[in-house]
């Protein structure tokens, strides 16, 4: 809540003055005020779902200024303080009570929050931001932590939360400049940062005009909000403020979304995980849907502009090397058609926008760029499952494809094992025998063959014919098969969690292990502590890294640095993403770029701007939501493989220097507020058999990447 | 044809009667209707016998190969999967997928006993000549050894036989082998492995693992020493059971091999499978080998003529053909390649002609004819109420056919149907689809003329009737003297319906819960004394209430409601629900509207009618009340007239797309029909549009 808070001021201060929108700013006003009240109870769900829309817009536009604002304490706590006066004034226009209630007790732990980086309590004693148990949320925060740590998601989610903002605010612009309501949108721009307000007023009217935008958002919110978390935390750890975070406004969003997370009790990691990655894919979906439909009033509002800044850059290019040109040029033409079709991007921006970077010609990486919409959650945990039936009669085999997101493996206890004595003797094993199984179909349910056509015996397996680059692995933990009762028994068995797994699909099954072209290994376990799946406690372990790997040759990054650069003369300012777009008219670039006078960031900047090359090829999104992982924590914990993963992070960027160094990778046991260091021996210690199987914390969701 | 019913062990015991069932047919089928799963050969007769999947053992004269169809073996109700011929061609033993065994006198054709000791299809037979013992096994992994002579001897009142089962097999059996002497027995199995008993002891010997997939063929040498098994995984075994070893993989099949034949001395098998192809190969030396012909379809058995010159070949075609098979070792070619693709004889000695089987079948929406297309692309139509084929319409486009044939009627669905065999089998039973939902008009249907008065008839009941036709009722029965007295002239146990006759010939089969068969007799043997008993004991009570007590079955209710169309300006009278049966005539509610909501006569504005959709106005001198209430008062079902035609309500309802607003207007008065939520606790009013959207699908289920 601490972030609707500050946006609410920042948003409050900047709309105060105009006043003459004054029914615009009255709707805006109703609704966010009425966004809390919705959270704890939900009345009226489809009304809201515009107002969760459009705070959620409001959001995104505003949090880059609050951010901005943010590095200067005194500022902030100025801010907090205004915008508690806001609230109060704002909830007194309401009349809602539960408002009241709700956010004084934000403000209050925002304001303490805000001095914990004088006082230096906890500086030191984590390795990573902290969350908050809200109360039986633990099931919320393992999940959080082990996304974080996922290769590939961090910066992933950030590109997609950038395009979504991206999108609408350009749909906002589109509207402004089609609807025609007079506003000169580029007139009245100019330093104020009117944008907040009014683009959100706008989103309300549009989204109550029964835009499509209104349908998607309250899934697109949490998406956002997700995002917004992280960056949070990435925050939190830039200032090494160590005092837990508080994710209850992700938790709203969730719950706006899925209501089965409502109340304090506690839920299913599992469950909560596949929401969350519905919901990344749907705002996925949503975006390259509207991509399409953006073509067309692209074709309309912007091709002129296209062009415009096309014959520009051209004729600015003309002047310069000659020899790359034709090079490009194709190269630029192709991706304009492309775009043309589905890709995206920011369409808003025009793609040939801003002169390219040298660089970018000679890396070549521009002809697989992932374009807007770009669906990283299928790309990254979607793997494709075959299941084969074969009539035992006509052996007419029918194969059928479906898409999986996590697998659900049966616990699988040696005593099980029938007498056959094919024991598996690999913990590899164990997984693929659990998982690629075949079925016979037979006695009363027979199989109807359509060849036969009549019912016989069949058989059915279940193969993978491609398995994820992230594999998530559920075990069958939970089962109602003995107990009537509602709450579910929970098999407490040993299964074994292999820190590498082989790979089971299509491809690399009938090869001797050790051959297989590819394998996979461990990055995150969520663990349960209880007897249900409705009490007990839940923990994520993860591997270790800020995936700095990530963020290398990332073109939606660069793309828009260019722009930004091209745009504002200034390749250092532009941090933000949300900035960049509207970097030219909002300029929210400007404070941003403040925001890395932390020193190590500034040092960063410097030293990669120093190395021109160096600097472009990391995402700057980086710097936005991804993983910081406490230096001195680190190095206390482990110092000589600490070393390798500080030097790769001062230097910050050369992918051989990071790859070569991380010989042994450190755990991270993530339990709430408190986040502990582990070696790798100490993790496999918490990963081995139990003697008593009872009360033992067991592995549930397995995480794991796949190598190369 | 006597039906000697002989229990086995299990016996007949009083089973719930899950479906009625029957076969549309020829009264003598000349040919088989789909594939060949087993062939017998007897020597002495030069006599084929071919195990169908139709259903049907049919005798073949070899030595009549212009008419070879001698004689049809009749009894089993769904695919007989092996059958041998034993006592010297004396009785046939078959298996089947209705998981009987029967023991059948092969010389005159009809059936001796029942063996019902299978839970499961029976899929595989093998047979100890030296000992007259039959084993049969099947998808229940049981084993069951019978002697043959017991089972000959059986009758009526002697009907109970002792068999020892063999057990230890954890999957299903899918092929069986025995030695002449009977000293070994081989099962095959999806286990993968091969079991090895002693039949004479029942005792286990053996298990036999090598082969990756399902075992489908096994052929035991002389003394038992030696196993050849075919394995869907495509290789061929020889097995030394002495060493309890695999000798030999030969691979010579692409896909699965499904039948197997040694020569005499073993010194040759001959393979074919999935992959159409039949080699003969050296067992001791693989390689040489040869193609002997590629058939048409997969092989399903091979049986080989007394001189050993010949291969009579079954496959999942109806056809069965002869074909030559070389002269031992001269022709045998040593793995030259060339050779092997070459097949040593392209075209059959001799085929025996099979019969085109029904593939694919489309229900008529007045849910009576059947349009079926088969193997030969033929057209047929059939009508399945009088269990008769009514038209051959030749190759003619399927599809085009059923869209011409298309009415704009609905009937519920109250059978299924079924084309395992080939032919057209109709279920009749009382789950999802009941077989007692079908009302519809007599007239209607062209079964009473149109002069009579319109009476409302029962698909399920008139066909149950009519198939029952010739089973006199128990004299038994109480209730028989006091029905008497009701019934007037139509003899007093005379069943059948008013209206029409099923063919004599047609089988009638009564199956239990779960498929198996419990009883099969024909419309026309249903008088017999025999029968007569057996009937009493399986025709299942909802059968005998409508067959014997002459009980009408329930009607359909359907409740809707009545509203005054948005257009006529009318005050939505009182929000009455009404139930009316699904078959009554939209007209009917029409003249209901006219009489009873706006009172007959009142209709002073009747000229005025707003522009309708769908009105048209016919004859307007009509006397009767129905045809005035047809001029006065539109109904509207989603805004298609309705009321004008002929139709049920459950018809109006799949007329407009399943969608219960039905909409009455009168010339001045519109009225809708709304149906509401089928459970009817609902009782509160919805918009027509969410009407729909809310209760079509649970209307759907009701009325489909």
């Amino acid at each position: 809540m601490t972030i609707l808070l500050e946006e609410n001021a920042a948003g409050e201060s900047s709309s105060a003055p105009p006043r003459k929108k004054l029914c615009l700013s009255l709707s805006r006003r109703s609704k966010l005020v009425r966004v809390p009240r919705n959270k704890t109870a939900h009345v009226n769900k489809s009304t809201l779902e515009n107002v969760a829309g459009n705070g959620f817009k409001d959001r995104k536009l505003s949090i880059s200024s609050v951010k901005s604002n943010s590095p200067s304490d005194f500022g902030d706590s100025e801010k907090a303080s205004t915008s508690l006066a806001n609230c109060e004034e704002e909830s007194l226009h309401s009349g809602t009570a539960m408002l009241n209630g709700y956010l004084p007790g934000d403000g209050h732990n925002k304001s303490s929050t805000d001095e914990s980086p004088g006082s230096d309590t906890g500086v030191g004693c984590s390795p990573v931001a902290t969350l908050c148990n809200l109360g039986n949320t633990c099931f919320l925060n393992s999940v959080i932590y082990t996304l974080r740590f996922a290769p590939a998601f961090l910066h992933n989610l950030h590109h997609l939360a950038a395009d979504l903002g991206d999108l609408t605010s350009k749909q906002q612009q589109v509207k402004v400049k089609s609807s025609s309501l007079g506003r000169n949108v580029t007139g009245t721009s100019s330093g104020k940062s009117w944008s907040t307000k009014d683009l959100l007023s706008l989103g309300g009217s549009l989204a109550n005009s029964g835009d499509p935008l209104q349908c998607k958002s309250r899934i697109q919110v949490a998406t956002e909000r997700l995002h917004d978390l992280y960056e949070s935390l990435h925050a939190a750890e830039v200032k090494e403020n160590s005092d837990p975070f508080q994710p209850d406004v992700f938790l709203h969003a969730l719950r706006e979304v899925n209501p089965i997370f409502e109340g304090n009790q506690q839920h299913d990691a599992h469950e909560l995980l596949v929401c969350l990655l519905d919901n990344i894919r749907e705002t996925c979906r949503f975006l390259a849907d509207q991509h399409k439909l953006a073509n067309e009033q692209r074709v309309v509002t912007n091709n002129v502009v296209c062009d415009a800044l096309d014959t520009a850059v051209n004729i600015h290019q003309t002047s310069s090397s000659n020899s790359k040109w034709g090079v490009r040029r194709s190269w630029k033409r192709k991706k304009v058609s492309s775009s043309s079709q589905k890709n995206a991007a920011s369409n808003g921006l025009p793609n040939g926008i801003g002169p390219e970077h040298p660089q970018l010609m000679n890396g070549g990486v521009s002809t697989h760029q992932p374009v807007t919409g770009y669906n990283f959650v299928a790309n990254d945990f979607e793997g494709v499952t075959v299941l084969c039936t074969t009539c035992l009669e006509c052996e007419h085999t029918t194969e059928r494809k479906e898409t999986f997101y996590d697998i659900c493996v049966p616990i699988t206890t040696a005593e099980q094992d029938s007498d056959e004595g094919d024991l598996p003797q690999h913990v590899s094993e164990v997984y693929q025998a659990a998982v690629v199984t075949s079925e016979h179909l037979r006695d009363l349910n027979k199989y109807w063959c359509e060849q036969c056509l009549r019912y016989n015996e069949a058989r059915r397996c279940v193969r993978y014919e491609t398995l994820p680059k992230l594999l998530v692995l559920q075990l069958k933990r939970f089962s109602s098969t003995f107990g009537s009762m509602v709450c579910m028994s929970k098999v407490n068995d040993y299964m074994p969690t292999p820190l590498t797994l082989a790979c089971f699909c299509e491809q690399c099954c009938p090869i001797p292990e050790e051959k297989r072209p590819h394998h996979y290994e461990l990055f995150g376990v969520i663990m349960h502590l209880g007897a249900t799946i409705a009490s007990g406690h839940y923990v994520a372990y993860v591997k270790a890294s800020e995936n700095v790997c990530d963020y290398y040759h990332c073109d939606r990054d660069k793309r828009k640095s260019s722009s930004l650069s091209s745009a504002s003369s200034g390749g250092k300012s532009g941090n933000t993403f949300s900035g960049e777009k509207m970097g030219s008219i909002f300029k929210f670039f400007r404070p941003r770029s403040s925001n890395s006078s932390n020193s190590d960031v500034q040092s960063k900047q410097h030293h990669t701007t120093g190395n021109g090359v160096y600097y472009r090829h990391t995402c700057r999104s980086m710097d936005c939501c991804g993983v910081r992982l406490n230096r001195s924590v680190m190095n206390g914990g482990d110092s000589m493989m600490q070393k390798s993963q500080m030097n790769g992070l001062d230097v910050g960027v050369s992918v051989a220097v990071v790859d070569a160094s991380v010989p042994e990778p450190v755990w991270l046991e993530c339990d709430d507020e408190t986040v502990r260091l582990l070696t790798r021996k100490e993790f496999e210690d918490v990963l081995a058999p139990k003697p008593s199987k009872s009360s033992a914390l067991t592995p549930y969701l397995l995480f794991y990447s796949k190598c190369p | 044809m006597a039906a000697h019913k002989s229990g086995g062990q299990s016996g007949r015991k009083k089973v719930q009667v899950w479906k009625v069932s029957f076969v549309i047919r020829d009264e003598v089928e000349r040919r088989h209707r789909a594939g060949v799963n087993s062939l017998q050969y007897d020597a002495h007769l030069n006599r084929l016998y071919s195990a169908g999947r139709d259903s049907i053992i049919r005798i073949w004269n070899c030595k009549n190969i212009k008419e070879p169809y001698t004689s049809s073996m009749e009894h089993h109700t769904d695919w007989v999967n092996d059958i041998v011929l034993c006592c010297g061609g004396r009785n046939l033993i078959s298996a089947s997928s209705d998981t009987t065994v029967k023991v059948w006198n092969a010389h005159k054709g009809f059936c001796m006993s029942t063996l019902r000791t299978h839970k499961d299809y029976v899929k595989a037979l093998a047979y100890a000549r030296d000992r007259e013992q039959v084993a049969s096994a099947g998808l229940d992994r049981a084993i069951f050894l019978w002697d043959v002579n017991t089972l000959t001897a059986l009758t009526a009142s002697n009907n109970t036989v002792t068999t020892s089962s063999l057990n230890g097999n954890k999957d299903s059996i899918y092929s069986l082998a025995m030695n002449p002497s009977g000293t070994a027995i081989v099962s095959g199995s999806t286990e993968k492995v091969l079991r090895v008993w002693d039949p004479r002891t029942c005792a286990k010997l053996m298990k036999l693992k090598g082969h990756a997939d399902n075992v489908k063929a096994l052929v035991l040498n002389r003394d038992g020493t030696q196993c050849l098994s075919g394995s869907s995984d495509g290789t061929i075994k020889l097995w030394s059971l002495g060493q309890q070893r695999c000798i030999t993989t030969i691979r010579v099949h692409d896909e699965g091999v499904w039948a197997l034949l040694t020569t005499d001395t073993f010194s040759h098998v001959i393979s074919g499978g999935r992959d159409r192809k039949i080699f003969m190969t050296d067992v001791r030396i693989p390689d040489r080998r040869v193609l002997v012909c590629e058939e048409s379809a997969p092989i399903l058995k091979m049986v080989m003529t007394p001189d050993q010159g010949s291969l009579w070949v079954a496959t999942s075609e109806s056809c069965i053909k002869n074909w030559a098979i070389p002269k031992r070792d001269s022709q045998l070619a040593d793995s030259g390649d060339e050779e092997i693709l070459k097949p040593l004889s392209l075209k059959p000695e001799l085929v025996i002609k099979g019969g085109p089987a029904v593939r694919h079948y489309h229900i008529l929406n007045d849910k009576r004819h059947i349009l079926t297309k088969d193997t030969e692309n033929n057209v047929m139509v059939y009508d399945v109420l009088k269990a008769c084929k009514l038209d051959d319409l030749g190759q003619t486009d399927f599809d085009e056919e059923v869209k011409k044939r298309f009415k704009m009627v609905y009937v519920p669905n109250w059978f299924n149907v079924d084309l395992k065999t080939g032919m057209l089998t109709i279920h009749l039973g009382q789950d999802e689809n009941d077989c007692f939902s079908a009302w519809v008009s007599a007239r209607e249907a062209g079964l009473a003329p149109n002069d009579m008065v319109d009476q409302k008839v029962n698909y399920g009941n008139l066909l149950l009737q009519a198939l029952l036709e010739h089973w006199w009722r128990p004299p038994q029965v109480d209730e028989d003297t006091d029905c008497q007295g009701d019934q007037q002239g139509t003899g007093q146990t005379q069943g059948g319906n008013d209206y029409f006759s099923v063919p004599g010939h047609t089988p009638v089969i009564f199956s239990e819960v779960g498929g198996r068969t419990l009883y099969r007799l024909l419309v026309r043997d249903a008088g017999g004394e025999t029968e007569g008993v057996l009937l009493n004991e399986t025709v299942p009570p909802w059968v005998v209430d409508i067959v014997v007590d002459k009980n009408l079955p329930k009607f359909i209710k359907i409740p809707f409601y009545l509203q005054p169309h948005a257009s006529s300006g009318v005050k939505s009278l009182k929000k009455d629900r009404l139930i009316a049966n699904d078959f009554i005539q939209v007209r009917k509610v029409a003249e209901h509207v006219y009489e009873k909501v706006l009172g007959a006569g009142s209709d002073s504005g009747s000229a005025a009618g707003p522009s309708s959709p769908g009105t048209e106005r016919t004859d307007p001198e009509r006397q009767e009340t129905g045809s005035v209430a047809e001029d006065r008062v539109e109904l509207l079902c989603n805004d298609q007239g309705s009321s004008h035609i002929p139709v049920a309500l459950s018809t109006a309802i799949f007329v407009t797309g399943k969608c219960p607003e039905l909409v009455a207007l009168q010339a001045t008065t519109l009225y809708e029909v709304h149906i509401p939520n089928v459970s009817g606790q609902s009782d509160r009013w919805v918009q027509p549009s969410s009407l729909c959207n809310n209760l079509c699908p649970a209307i759907t289920d009701l009325l489909l």
